[in-house]
């Protein structure tokens, strides 16, 4: 279990090497909530979600479930769906607070970093209505690149909301 | 004296003919230069999309910007190709090609329009930039009821540009189109 995110990493080979992405340190924000994010990126596309939405970790081992899903397939990759390939795939178990869970497979997990509120910028206007109903809900500017923020429980009630 | 100086003065009450013409002259060429003035011209960005050259009004062009790097975003129509980091600003990105139809040809580097009009701002995604012109607002005509589709919905006039005609298109119009 990691201290500041909750998560559980399952027991199964491998994930142990997932250790050194948990930060050591913690920056401290005055009056300014700050984001657990958990990082990773599919076809080079760079996502974070908040580590509280997250209850376990697992190295994807090939199964196949109802409860399983792929974030491509979750995020509408579109026309780009088809030449997307996992690299190391990793499955992800959110909470839901229901008896069912959902569990989306990754890719290339990067880091588990806070961040400030102030490091996160809104989507444009012009977007917003597309990217809200499919959980992306803002945008982080790093290192260069813009790191889309999901949310599992937005993007669960736009796409399954028979697990709502 | 008085008598010789009345005699002289007498056919100057009446200005000389020559004076009378210059004055009219002079009238018509403050009148001349009062219209030129009163002329309302409007700057517009003439650019090339596709292979079809277009018009924004330069009043609703920030800035263009040459090399940007769009970030693809999962989800969203083919018109919006993603996102830009302007100087830190995050801003969208409309393809404007997608709405006359033009061809893609996504091997060309393409240049972004920023467009500000009101409360709606993004980056147009255009070819090239042909010319920044100012032209006498009375030389935009309506736009052709020939134009058929998307591109009927964007355009504002009709201008003639280096011995053609170009559809001027609205920011306004694409805002109302593309929110829709």
């Amino acid at each position: 279990m990691n201290a500041e995110s909750g998560i559980r990493l399952a027991p199964v080979n491998g994930i142990s090497a997932l250790s050194h992405l948990f930060p050591a340190q913690k920056e401290q924000h005055i009056n300014c909530y700050s984001l657990n994010l958990l990082l990773f990126s599919v076809c080079g596309v760079h996502f974070g979600v908040d580590a509280g939405q997250v209850s376990e970790i697992a190295v994807y081992a090939g199964e196949q479930a109802e409860d399983l899903f792929w974030f491509h397939e979750e995020l509408e990759y579109g026309a780009a769906a088809a030449a997307v390939t996992y690299l190391s795939p990793t499955v992800v178990t959110i909470r839901t607070g229901r008896v069912q869970s959902y569990r989306v497979v990754i890719d290339s997990m990067e880091d588990i970093a806070d961040f400030s509120q102030n490091d996160i910028c809104l989507f444009p206007a012009l977007l917003e209505p597309f990217t809200l109903q499919n959980g992306l809900w803002g945008i982080l500017p790093r290192d260069g690149r813009m790191v889309l923020l999901v949310d599992f429980k937005r993007l669960l009630m736009h796409r399954h909301p028979e697990l709502r | 004296m008085g008598d010789r100086g009345a005699g002289i003065m007498s056919p100057s009450d009446e200005k000389p003919k020559s004076e009378l013409i210059l004055d009219e002259l002079k009238r018509r060429q403050r009148t001349k230069v009062v219209v030129d003035v009163e002329e309302e011209r409007v700057k517009v960005v003439i650019f090339i999309c596709g292979v079809n050259l277009y018009a924004f009004y330069g009043r609703d062009i920030r800035e263009i910007l040459s090399s940007c790097d769009i970030s693809w975003v999962p989800s969203l129509p083919d018109y919006l190709p993603g996102l830009i980091n302007v100087r830190g600003d995050i801003e969208s990105v409309i393809d404007l090609r997608h709405f006359p139809g033009e061809v893609k040809d996504e091997g060309s580097k393409r240049l972004i329009a920023m467009a500000v009009l009101g409360d709606f701002r993004s980056g147009v995604l255009i070819d090239s930039i042909d010319d920044v012109v100012d032209i006498p607002l009375s030389t935009i005509h309506p736009p052709l009821a020939t134009l058929n589709g998307a591109a009927r919905d964007l355009v504002i006039g009709e201008i003639e540009y280096g011995g053609t005609t170009i559809s001027l298109l609205d920011i306004g119009k694409l805002a109302a189109f593309v929110a829709l």
